[in-house]
């Protein structure tokens, strides 16, 4: 295996042609056999978290420990799914960029970025990617292409609910909210290759309604579609009711 | 590539593979042997390290990742604080609080928590217990249930504060008087011995009740610190796996990837070729020996059914060709050259299809050797029918008959350590087998005919053991690396991955279970009856043993009362099946936890159904002292049954102060607890379970010691037994040291070589304290009846008299007259060595026992559920113990907090399940979860003193008891909390969910 430092983004991108980007690495080296090259990203400076208008950016390297360290005003949501993510060594070294990239629809932390609409910055020809989006084309929509920042716009208000076999364990069905002047975007996740934004939809109830349809062919080894569809209009309705409360 | 590290303050310049882990890196070429292997996902991280003062997990970076980074590890924390001249400053404040508050069990996540720690504090001098546990949340631990690591983290933080700290040794706290219980305050709460307020109190000892004839000992019952503490607490190389071995190359294993198959070809050519190879073996090109993975003493009670390498396959993960290369890469592209062609059998993999007309048979191998009523034309493993007084008698007696069925799940051990073996050939071509076993014996003796080597030839080394729970009583890596040895002639080392631990070691045997017992109105029971389903997988390793406790133990607990009492009616009848998925075995507890579910929810439906207190009717119909263990007279693992007296039960004791630490009467049946203000989709509730296990196996079991003493009164103590971090070795040691009248410094003691020690059967069955314990206890009497002669010898010169040995008393590193004159031991022992009529002073003895007696315990549990998810959270759990005589307070409460943590994973979230061809769906410590720090319920334990007249200190059993009543306890309370009952564990949220709404169509 090749490993390579690059030193800017643009080396970064060129390495991207034969190798593969590597930020906490708690991912790529559970594979490394089957890995030719790597390019390690720790010397771009990409784990800076900074206020950008009235949202934050977030490096891509920014690791998950960090935004539980803060002390930017991260929202509710993505710290309670960053800390939820996993235990503290893992979170002092895996990173947002890493999340985006491998993580999976039980991911805590995917599921609250999918809820804050969070937008993916891509090199080369940079652009804003929504999240979603590049949720559904991976592992197409990186190839060759190198996550820098992420930025989400502050939410007034956001949570995160889960259901799992205990208090730490990834979930079996979760759900995840953020408001902004009135409006909210949902999030539900827990089965299938990522998690899922819901329709927007009125109120609690409607909000529910949508998860239900959302988890209605989620049956897999670990719950029935049956029971994460109930499950799932739960979540949802506490979520959305407590940030309606607020 | 080249690799510039400061490692522990050294600036290292490194050539590795640029794919190399940082884990790989410290270990191989550093030498640094604290970071240790776990896992291969960073879940468990054993292996972690500071890297610019941050916790990270090796096993998941790349060595290139660290290149100009400052790395420490526990090498660089603290030293052993006697170096001879040299003067050291000793551990580190936190080294010796996890020393001395019993933090550290078997040692292997000993490191990465205390550097945990260093990187919490030097953020947080003033942590939480909350904030310690999330430090913790990415260390696994197995054994301690973390309730003392966290102790220890606050109690180093406050020395480092300067602040006064509590010493561990204070008098034992007391529970409550039961008949004055205004004390609700938790363990290690107020100040015993009037000392001063302190702002941090070490809450790690737990509340004994002592026996009112229990004598004042030196060394048993106290607190005293393990003796292999100091070196874990530095990360030592004390684990199999901590050495290099020129030469040594790594094993790897192929595994089957269908689940019943045989090998039609296997051509293994391209592997042989590829470079740095150095052997590939298939069954073609070994001895083809039968014989039983389980290690038990001889003769194994189960069938030989196993090969080291077999034409045939039988579940997913079995193995099919083994590989030695000079590196672990090679021997993994080496598995992938070996070309095999499966034809395909059908596969059973529903244990209810095992014995049905027309299933497909597992074992039609010639060789096969039978046990019992095992018979592999239909599929047994192993087979039990008891009949205890007349069951259809009682049944008929009964005002009612109340049935149910039960089931518990296939489950593993997970020791943070996994499976590890080195073998090499020692000078005199004797083959040296140095393996994580918790029977390195019953290995030699095993292994031999499957080697060709007679025993004498072979030499089993027992390290220090990164925890076992009965995954390690079992033969099973051993022979791998073995014959690789003998193949190459050269060392080998195979050390299994974590998902080789999933679809490749042993688990627990899953059972359906069947009850049915008669009631009388008043609540007496009539008759009782157990029917078992057991599924032992693809071989009937522990199939007998492990479902004939399930009955003699779970259902020896309730006799009846009355008449009932004198002559119980008790059935159980088991059916022990072969299937295609990975083979059980032994796993802690050892077929008791699987068969407390079904009795203990069983017991809880009968008392709701009847309308009786749960508590009081299980105490009504339970097993006493001066009663006769009903299944004595019936069973002995297929041996002659010989009636065994129960001594000593503190039965109720221990459900009179679990009830009161919990506060029961206040909870059970209060309407108003049972809700939560501002919450009306919770519920909470409150559960009990009463358990009993047993105390090694009688007549069969055997434990060895020698003695003998040293020219400064230092006593080398030598036993087979095997502490595999449970801390066998220390309250060994501790009775060796009550009877020689020396602090537990003046032992040291040597465990399992099978070159050096004495036999042991090994660790299993609770058998070590108890077993091997009055072994020692033999050895030392000799020893001490040796040393009390000559001190009488010495001590008569200058005496009116002659003095006789038996009024001499050893205490305090002296032997005394009884008027106070007094000769140092050492003095003794230089005496004996040197100056007059030279002796070794030794002793030597073994100890079998006749009996088994049972630990009992009444386990609590409080819960809330939440009525619309089904999530379940376990909020608190007290355990009341009898184990007899607690030689060691510390030790022996880690045990059960351990105990109970990993039966709180089988009661709510551990399982192994297999998809529709057999493959594991669990294969990491992602998807299979055990409890984390930051996730714990609050845990207590009370210990209720009897004193075992079968013991010389009066021991019973304390390692397993713990696994066995957590579940049905927090079933119990799952029924309190909602009116629903969950017959299956896990309890999972959706199984919970669906037995809420099952009630709620019904109401």
């Amino acid at each position: 295996m090749d490993y390579q430092r690059p030193a800017t983004i643009a080396e970064a991108v060129a390495l991207l042609r034969g190798a593969r980007p590597l930020a906490g690495g708690t991912s790529l080296t559970a594979q490394r056999r089957g890995v030719r090259a790597v390019a390690d990203l720790q010397d771009l400076n990409l784990d800076r978290i900074s206020q950008a208008g009235d949202g934050l950016e977030f490096g891509s390297c920014v690791r998950l420990q960090s935004l539980l360290e803060a002390t930017q005003g991260i929202p509710e949501a993505m710290r309670v799914a960053a800390s939820q993510e996993a235990g503290w060594n893992l979170r002092n070294v895996a990173t947002l960029g890493g999340m985006i990239a491998g993580g999976g629809s039980r991911s805590p932390l995917l599921i609250a970025l999918l809820a804050l609409r969070t937008e993916v910055w891509l090199e080369p020809d940079g652009d804003w990617r929504d999240l979603d989006d590049l949720l559904k084309g991976r592992p197409g929509s990186l190839e060759g292409r190198l996550i820098t920042s992420l930025r989400l716009r502050l939410p007034s208000q956001s949570g995160y609910e889960q259901v799992g076999r205990t208090p730490a364990d990834w979930p079996i069905v979760a759900a995840a909210a953020a408001v902004w002047d009135g409006g909210m975007t949902v999030a539900v996740g827990g089965f299938g290759d990522r998690p899922h934004r819901l329709i927007a939809a009125d109120g609690a109830g409607g909000f529910a309604a949508s998860a239900a349809q959302a988890f209605a062919d989620s049956g897999d080894a670990w719950a029935s579609a049956a029971y994460r569809s109930a499950i799932g209009a739960i979540l949802t309705r506490r979520v959305v009711e407590r940030l309606a409360v607020r | 590539m080249n690799l510039t590290l400061v490692v522990n303050g050294v600036r290292t310049e490194l050539e590795v593979a640029s794919d190399s882990t940082l884990l790989n890196v410290l270990r191989e070429d550093l030498a640094l042997y604290g970071a240790k292997h776990g896992c291969e996902t960073g879940e468990c991280g054993a292996c972690a390290v500071l890297m610019d003062g941050r916790l990270v997990n090796t096993c998941v970076m790349f060595a290139a990742q660290a290149h100009g980074h400052v790395l420490e590890t526990i090498e660089a924390v603290g030293e052993h604080p006697e170096q001879g001249w040299r003067h050291t400053a000793g551990l580190d404040p936190i080294q010796n609080a996890f020393v001395e508050t019993g933090a550290i069990q078997c040692g292997y996540c000993t490191p990465a928590m205390i550097l945990a720690a260093r990187a919490l504090l030097a953020r947080e001098p003033s942590p939480t217990d909350a904030d310690v546990r999330q430090a913790f949340s990415g260390v696994l631990c197995r054994c301690t249930g973390y309730l003392k690591p966290v102790q220890a983290v606050l109690r180093a933080a406050a020395v480092r504060r300067g602040e006064a700290v509590d010493p561990i040794d204070a008098p034992i706290p007391a529970p409550p008087d039961l008949f004055h219980a205004s004390d609700r305050s938790g363990p290690g709460d107020g100040g015993p011995g009037g000392m001063p307020e302190l702002l941090t109190r070490t809450r790690v000892m737990p509340r004994i009740q002592l026996s009112p004839q229990s004598p004042p000992r030196a060394s048993i019952g106290k607190p005293e610190r393990k003796v292999d503490a100091i070196k874990l607490a530095q990360g030592k190389p004390a684990f199999t796996a901590d050495m290099e071995m020129r030469g040594m190359l790594v094993a790897k294993v192929l595994h089957s990837p269908v689940a019943h198959a045989r090998i039609r070809r296997i051509d293994a050519g391209r592997a042989r070729a590829l470079p740095g190879v150095a052997a590939v073996l298939t069954w073609q090109d070994i001895p083809r020996v039968v014989y039983s993975t389980a290690g038990q003493s001889d003769p194994i009670p189960g069938p030989l059914d196993m090969f080291s390498l077999d034409s045939k396959v039988r579940f997913v993960g079995d193995r099919v060709a083994i590989v030695a290369a000079e590196t672990e890469a090679i021997a993994e592209a080496a598995l992938q050259l070996i070309e095999v062609e499966y034809e395909a059998l059908p596969a059973l993999l529903d244990p209810r299809q095992a014995m049905a007309e027309g299933a497909p048979r597992l074992h039609d191998e010639p060789e096969y050797v039978n046990f019992g009523d095992s018979d592999p034309s239909r599929n047994l493993a192993a087979h039990i029918h008891i009949d205890i007084g007349d069951f259809e008698k009682g049944l008929a007696e009964a005002d009612s008959v109340i049935e149910g069925e039960y089931e518990v799940p296939k489950v593993q051990q997970v020791s943070i350590e996994p499976h590890v073996t080195i073998t090499y050939w020692d000078a005199d071509d004797r083959l040296v087998i140095r393996t994580s076993t918790q029977v390195p014996f019953h290995v030699r003796r095993q292994l031999a005919p499957v080697l060709g080597l007679p025993p004498k030839r072979i030499r089993v080394i027992k390290p220090r053991i990164g925890g076992g729970f009965g995954g390690k009583q079992e033969v099973m890596i051993e022979d791998v690396p073995a014959h690789l040895t003998i193949a190459t002639r050269r060392p080998v080392r195979y050390e299994t991955t974590r998902e080789e631990e999933f679809t490749a070691a042993r688990s627990r045997h899953p059972m359906r279970v069947w009850m049915r017992t008669g009631v009388k109105r008043d609540g007496t029971l009539t008759a009782h009856e157990m029917r078992v389903l057991a599924d032992t997988g693809a071989y009937g390793c522990h199939a007998l043993t492990v479902t004939g406790n399930t009955g003699s133990k779970a259902m020896a607990l309730y006799v009846g009362d009355g008449a009932y009492r004198e002559s119980p009616n008790i059935r159980f009848h088991a059916d022990v099946v072969y299937t295609n998925t990975p083979p059980a075995g032994a796993f802690r507890g050892y077929g008791v936890p699987q068969g407390f579910w079904p009795v203990e929810r069983h017991m809880e439906k009968v008392a709701r159904q009847l309308g009786l207190d749960p508590l009081a009717f299980r105490l009504k119909n339970a097993l006493r002292a001066g009663e006769l263990q009903p299944f004595s007279t019936a069973w002995s693992e297929g041996r002659k049954p010989q009636p065994e007296m129960i001594h000593t039960c503190g039965l109720e004791d221990c459900a009179a102060q679990g009830a009161l630490a919990i506060d029961w009467q206040a909870k059970f049946g209060n309407a108003d607890w049972h809700r939560v203000p501002g919450a009306p989709h919770l519920r909470r509730g409150i559960g009990v379970a009463l358990v009993m296990q047993g105390t090694a196996i009688p007549y069969l079991d055997m434990g060895g010691a020698s003695i003998k003493i040293n020219e400064d009164g230092s006593f080398n103590l030598l036993v087979g037994a095997t502490d595999l971090g449970t801390g066998s070795d220390t309250v060994l040691a501790q009775q060796a040291a009550e009877v020689l009248g020396v602090p537990l410094d003046d032992i040291l003691i040597y465990s399992s070589d099978t070159d050096f020690t004495p036999f042991d059967k090994g660790a299993y069955a609770s058998s070590t304290t108890y077993i091997s314990g009055a072994a020692v206890v033999g050895a030392a009497r000799q020893a001490a009846e040796r040393i009390r002669l000559r001190a009488a010898r010495m001590l008569s010169r200058d005496a009116s008299g002659p003095m006789a040995a038996s009024e001499i008393r050893l205490a305090e590193r002296r032997a005394w007259t009884p008027d106070g004159r007094s000769v140092s031991i050492a003095e003794v022992a230089m005496n004996a060595l040197h100056h007059e009529d030279q002796e070794q002073i030794m002793g030597v003895a073994s100890y079998v026992s006749p009996v088994a007696p049972p630990p009992f315990a009444a386990q609590f549990a409080e819960v809330l559920v939440d009525i619309e998810t089904g999530q379940l959270r376990v909020e608190r759990l007290v355990m009341a113990v009898d184990s007899g005589v607690i030689i060691n307070p510390l030790t022996a409460s880690g045990q059960i907090e351990g105990g109970m943590t990993q039966a709180l994973g089988y009661a709510v979230c551990e399982e192994m399940t297999y998809d529709a061809v057999g493959v594991a769906r669990e294969t990491d410590l992602r998807q299979y979860h055990i409890f984390a720090a930051h996730e714990m319920p609050e845990l207590q334990t009370i210990f209720i003193e009897t004193i075992e007249p079968s013991h010389p200190f009066g021991v019973k059993a304390v390692a397993e008891i713990p696994m066995d009543g957590v579940a049905p306890a927090v079933g119990n309370a799952v029924r309190d909390a909602c009116g629903v009952d969950v017959d299956v564990i896990p309890i999972t949220p959706e199984r919970l969910w669906a037995a809420l709404r099952r009630h709620e169509a019904v109401t």
